[in-house]
């Protein structure tokens, strides 16, 4: 990604949340910012749809249908989402491919699930390059970029704070890009 | 007026509880969740699909009343399996009353940040019981809100 400056992504989230409005004041959801939100993730999503579709695909072709979930949410994010288990099994870890649809950015991160009877320890997100998922990782990066034509955004640049707007479970003062580039469920 | 007087009890009742039981509503019925299939489960192993509640929920505490209008979604299935509509009642159920506690727990607040702390706490719940779990405000059109109380 360098097309893209941090002072860009904050100028394009800023036409799509209301500066200092919380999510859960009345009218945030009918505010210009956030119609626009809705009316243009609903046309890129639209656009970008098929390419999604084979983009899947070809993620079970080579994880296996059982290991790919699609858990795309087109009702509360702004983003496509996969996840791609390492493995069959309860222990797997899965690498989430993310694919922005108000900008042409993906980001990756790896989790290691722990939902298992008796255990509600919460799931563990790992950022950085991980030894076990690093081919998969790259595997989905290589796919995002031929079938969407998306590019990899660094978390580093993802981290930067936007403190003036908000989500649904994000409160101001703590919002970054990548909730606001990609979902505010970052599991 | 009857509409009022119906909402004045709901809200009564909702402060009683709270009265009663230290700042935490009465327990909400599975049955609230009235789940409805949005996203249909594709055949094949693959998790996926989706259906969503919704449910307008009054909170109440010594300290006011707050309205929370709250969606909730689970996956038809997961890598766990299918995930049924009374599982996901009951998980969902459960997972509102600890948020409840939680949101009404932290004293005086204004309503959005009680429900803000509800829909929070409720997600982060529910998602350790039903794997891809969301919980959020109303979102999905076409779905038939209960209200509790």
């Amino acid at each position: 990604m360098s097309e893209l400056s941090p002072s860009d992504l904050m100028q394009l989230v800023h036409r799509y949340y209301p500066a200092g409005r919380d999510a859960f004041e009345p009218g945030f959801q009918e505010s210009p910012e956030y119609q626009r939100l809705l009316a243009d993730r609903a046309d890129a999503r639209s656009r970008a749809e098929a390419s999604w579709q084979r983009l899947v695909k070809e993620v079970i072709a080579l994880a296996g249908e059982a290991n790919v979930w699609d858990t795309t949410h087109p009702g509360l994010d702004n983003c496509f989402k996969l996840r791609v288990y390492l493995r069959p099994g309860p222990d797997a870890p899965a690498v989430v491919l993310m694919a922005s649809v108000l900008t042409p950015l993906h980001a990756t991160y790896t989790v290691h699930e722990r939902h298992q009877p008796g255990n509600s320890q919460p799931t563990r997100v790992e950022r950085g390059p991980q030894p076990e998922t690093a081919s998969l990782d790259s595997d989905l990066d290589r796919m995002a970029h031929a079938h969407l034509g998306t590019s990899r955004v660094d978390w580093s640049l993802l981290d930067t704070p936007v403190p003036d707007v908000s989500t649904f479970h994000t409160s101001l003062g703590r919002a970054t890009l990548a909730q606001l580039l990609f979902t505010d469920d970052l599991q | 007026m009857h509409a009022m007087q119906a909402r004045f009890r709901r809200i009564g009742l909702t402060l009683a509880l709270a009265a009663c039981t230290g700042n935490v509503v009465g327990a909400i019925p599975p049955s609230q969740f009235q789940f409805k299939n949005t996203v249909k489960l594709e055949t094949g192993a693959q998790p996926g699909g989706w259906k969503a509640a919704q449910v307008i929920i009054t909170l109440g505490s010594r300290y006011g009343v707050a309205v929370c209008q709250i969606e909730v979604g689970v996956p038809e299935r997961n890598r766990v399996g299918p995930v049924s509509d009374i599982d996901a009642q009951l998980a969902a159920a459960a997972a509102a009353d600890s948020a409840a506690r939680v949101a009404l727990g932290g004293g005086p607040r204004f309503s959005a940040v009680i429900c803000r702390t509800f829909i929070d706490e409720m997600q982060r719940r529910l998602a350790a019981e039903i794997e891809g779990a969301r919980v959020s405000p109303f979102i999905t059109a076409g779905l038939s809100p209960t209200k509790w109380p």
